[in-house]
């Protein structure tokens, strides 16, 4: 058990030291918006997605209805669902519950390392994939609540906050398997995202640009006859 | 916002993403793959943080507040990736992130 712990933490500690970052931030927003302490920490250890969670304070801030929220931020986490199709291979692999706990507390962060190594094995597991998320759940839930509890007091820049996180996105990108196929996809998925903004549809920006991505890595990785 | 609104907000948007988080993997689970779908799957990984990335760093009126400020990220992102390269760590990427970033905007007077 220790073991599982010691090896996780080494893997996980700089994705925290982000979620912490990033977390505080979220929750002064979330405070904005009339959230206490305990309201956030619930929302970050359930929800689990930045993303989500930024464009929920945002759009409630604006006085935006409750329905278009809801529709906005469910059309943002819908790249989740791409996400928990490329884990499947992997989490068949594990038993029914442990695979399920596994599937219900990623987060992109977590669910990048952990299909690398899972992929690659060596040693990691469920019990690895597990320990990992609820780790990083845990220290995301109490950012927020952190950040709901402080308030403005904390003053952190959003944008240099939420710019560890892109960092870290960049780092998840570059260390993919190299292929032209990837390459392919990956040019997809940044036209995708262009395309998209351009034509006024932010909110479903980044499935598209999955989808996009996935369809040019598939006919650019296709060999020629 | 009042608890009710708390609770639905809540509510709904977690019903949402836990169905997206569990009902593909669990659906898919235990069945084999045609090559292709199985392929397709693997490309998901680079297309999701290239989009991630990109939503990040692109936003139809960036250029609004001025050529600088839209092309501070997107400078201090190049500096990432080299980082990437040379390091392949994502703490190393993290910190020279964040600390380019936060350098270049206080010596070029860019909003942080």
């Amino acid at each position: 058990m220790m073991r599982v712990v010691r090896e996780v933490a080494r893997v996980g500690w700089p994705v925290a030291v982000s979620y912490v970052v990033v977390g505080l931030a979220c929750g002064v927003l979330e405070a904005q918006c009339g959230l206490t302490p305990a309201m956030a920490f619930v929302l970050g250890a359930t929800f689990l997605s930045g993303s989500g969670q930024f464009m929920m304070s945002n759009l409630w801030l604006a006085g935006v209805p409750m329905a278009s929220v809801l529709a906005s931020v469910a059309a943002i986490s819908s790249r989740f669902a791409l996400y928990s199709a490329s884990l499947a291979p992997q989490l068949s692999k594990l038993g029914r519950r442990e695979g399920l706990a596994v599937a219900a507390t990623f987060t992109e962060e977590a669910y990048g390392i952990n299909l690398d190594r899972l992929v690659a094995g060596q040693g990691w597991g469920g019990a690895h994939a597990l320990a990992l998320n609820v780790g990083l759940l845990l220290v995301w839930a109490l950012s927020c609540a952190a950040g709901a509890a402080a308030g403005a007091a904390l003053g952190i820049p959003v944008a240099v906050a939420s710019f560890a996180m892109t960092s870290l996105f960049i780092c998840l990108a570059l260390t993919q398997p190299r292929g032209r196929g990837t390459a392919c996809a990956v040019a997809g998925g940044v036209a995708g995202v262009v395309l998209c903004k351009l034509a006024g549809l932010a909110g479903v920006a980044v499935p598209l640009g999955v989808l996009a991505g996935v369809a040019a890595g598939l006919a650019g990785g296709r060999r020629r006859p | 916002m009042s608890m009710a609104d708390f609770l639905v907000l809540w509510g709904v948007s977690w019903a949402a993403i836990l169905a997206y988080r569990v009902l593909p993997a669990m659906l898919l689970r235990g069945r084999e793959l045609p090559a292709r779908v199985s392929e397709a799957l693997a490309l998901i990984p680079p297309a999701a943080f290239a989009a991630l990335v990109a939503n990040d760093l692109f936003a139809p009126g960036m250029l609004d507040a001025g050529l600088w400020p839209a092309a501070l990220p997107l400078v201090v992102s190049a500096a990432v990736v080299a980082v990437c390269l040379k390091t392949r760590s994502m703490l190393w990427c993290c910190v020279a992130g964040v600390a380019c970033y936060v350098l270049l905007a206080l010596a070029t007077g860019a909003p942080l």
